[in-house]
């Protein structure tokens, strides 16, 4: 256990280590490519800048994937009980999910303001289908055999879903899920470099505007860590609530 | 009483003919064994007598089939119950919610005996609380045969149940499927196998099918005592003479074809 955590963070900090001394060999100028070390210092000196913002990219990440995965799961829920809507909803799906967001984020912007409800919106966008996409493949995989035998013992429709299509999806819902949460902050920072008035993407537009590279990269490195960290927490959740489905 | 009734049945899936004027009577309380060429129809035949074809899959049905008097699609739940080359068995239910799950379905169908009495009955008492990846095949399957017969189905359909399982470990299961029918917990089966001892051990009546499309060849009568197999598995030579026969009969078929 301890190696499995241990493995990761002694490469991390290897390259980490091995970057400062590269840099600082080469003489190469850190208003360009900033030092590990002088990113540290950056990332220390507004923490509570970062901080602020990062609460607020947080929240648009979170608020956004609760709901798309409610959205994607009563989708999914439809094209289920609904087989004859289904041909509408997952080309429907498609579409919206392949629309480029800086063609409708002026949009998005008008119709729910700059604020964080237009990158919550951007973060469903994101995020839902896979959760939805994932689930009818897992509605889809039930075993043949066992289909027959709940016709054969006359299950109704609903002991069939509860019974068996319900459960057999449980592992790829999951997956759906991973693959989603993955990119659920990204989508909030890339909505909030479209147009904010907080949150990371701000500290990103006025680094970038103000020629602040260290702050630059203090950033992105804060924006991983949530990133890995909602994804890690949302894994160990989904296996500790589903677990009994998915042995 | 006859529990299932065939009569010139011939069944196709668009423009090909599966199943050719089958005509066939089993009796209540009788096992009979399917025995035929890969692909001929025999687990067609099965899908057709539990009303999953045409419902669930689509086929041309022409001729008579009743159970017990009724058409198979007007059956209610409970009469019939399947088990599978894989077994029934859903992954993340525990052995003993495995074998609840009929009764969940059927609510207020009949009881045989409770889950734990049931495992008890196959031997697995140690294993109420395992889910399935735990279990060996052959428990797999003695657990699989408990959830079908735990809900007491007139009719017991079995789609090459011990196919997967090593020759040892099938061997065992004969001898307890046996014990089941000797306890009258097996009532009418159809076993549908590619192995002909397996039918000797287990039926009273060998049904044996020509290829596609599948017409009944021969029924051999098997009118050996139960237990065949024994204490110590030792089938005798008369039990070899009727697998001969059956044999025989497959060879005869294949060579004028």
């Amino acid at each position: 256990m301890k190696i499995k955590f241990l493995a990761p963070l002694l490469f991390i900090v290897l390259v980490t280590l091995a970057f400062e001394i590269i840099l600082r060999s080469t003489g190469i100028v850190s208003f360009i490519f900033p030092r590990p070390s002088i990113i540290f210092q950056e990332l220390i000196k507004n923490w509570g800048w970062i901080l602020e913002n990062l609460k607020v990219t947080l929240y648009e990440a979170v608020m956004g994937f609760g709901i798309s995965i409610l959205v994607g799961v009563v989708l999914a829920l439809i094209c289920l009980f609904a087989p004859f809507l289904k041909t509408t909803i997952v080309p429907v799906t498609i579409a919206i999910r392949n629309v480029p967001f800086v063609a409708i984020a002026p949009i998005l912007f008008m119709v729910f303001g700059y604020g964080p409800l237009a990158k919550i919106v951007i973060v469903i966008l994101v995020s839902f289908f896979p959760i939805m996409a994932n689930l009818l493949a897992g509605f889809g995989s039930v075993n043949q055999n066992q289909l027959e035998r709940f016709f054969v013992l006359r299950a109704t429709k609903w002991q069939l879903f509860t019974k068996l299509q319900l459960p057999s999806s449980i592992p790829y819902f999951t997956a759906g899920i991973e693959v989603a949460v993955s990119s659920v902050v990204i989508a909030a920072i890339v909505g909030e470099l479209m147009g904010t008035t907080k949150g990371l993407g701000l500290v990103i537009i006025m680094s970038v505007s103000q020629y602040r590279f260290p702050l630059l990269m203090a950033t992105v490195l804060v924006t991983t860590i949530a990133s890995i960290l909602i994804t890690w927490i949302v894994r160990i959740l989904s296996n500790l609530i589903l677990k009994p489905w998915i042995d | 009483m006859n529990a299932i009734e065939i009569k010139n049945l011939n069944v196709s899936f668009g423009n090909l003919q599966i199943l050719s004027d089958i005509s066939l009577s089993i009796q209540e309380g009788e096992t009979i064994a399917f025995i035929g060429p890969s692909g001929c129809g025999k687990s067609t035949l099965l899908r057709i007598i539990a009303g999953i074809i045409p419902t669930m899959i689509p086929a041309i049905l022409e001729g008579g089939i009743s159970i017990f008097g009724k058409n198979p699609l007007n059956l209610q739940g409970g009469i019939i119950d399947m088990i599978f080359q894989e077994g029934n068995l859903l992954p993340w239910r525990t052995s003993s919610s495995n074998l609840n799950l009929g009764l969940e379905i059927l609510q207020n169908g009949k009881v045989r005996m409770t889950p734990d009495e049931m495992l008890v009955n196959v031997g697995l008492s140690n294993f109420s609380k395992v889910k399935p990846a735990k279990l060996s095949g052959g428990m797999r399957q003695r657990i699989s045969l408990g959830a079908s017969l735990i809900t007491a189905p007139r009719i017991l359909l079995m789609d090459e149940p011990f196919a997967s399982l090593d020759a040892l470990t099938k061997e065992k299961m004969w001898m307890f499927v046996e014990d089941l029918k000797i306890q009258s917990l097996i009532s009418t089966a159809i076993l549908v196998t590619h192995q002909i001892e397996e039918a000797v051990v287990l039926s009273n009546k060998v049904c044996i099918f020509t290829g596609r499309p599948a017409s009944v060849r021969e029924i051999v009568e098997i009118s050996l005592p139960m237990p065949r197999m024994g204490k110590e598995g030792i089938l005798n030579s008369e039990f070899f003479d009727i697998a001969n026969k059956i044999r025989s009969v497959i060879k005869r078929w294949e060579n004028e074809n």
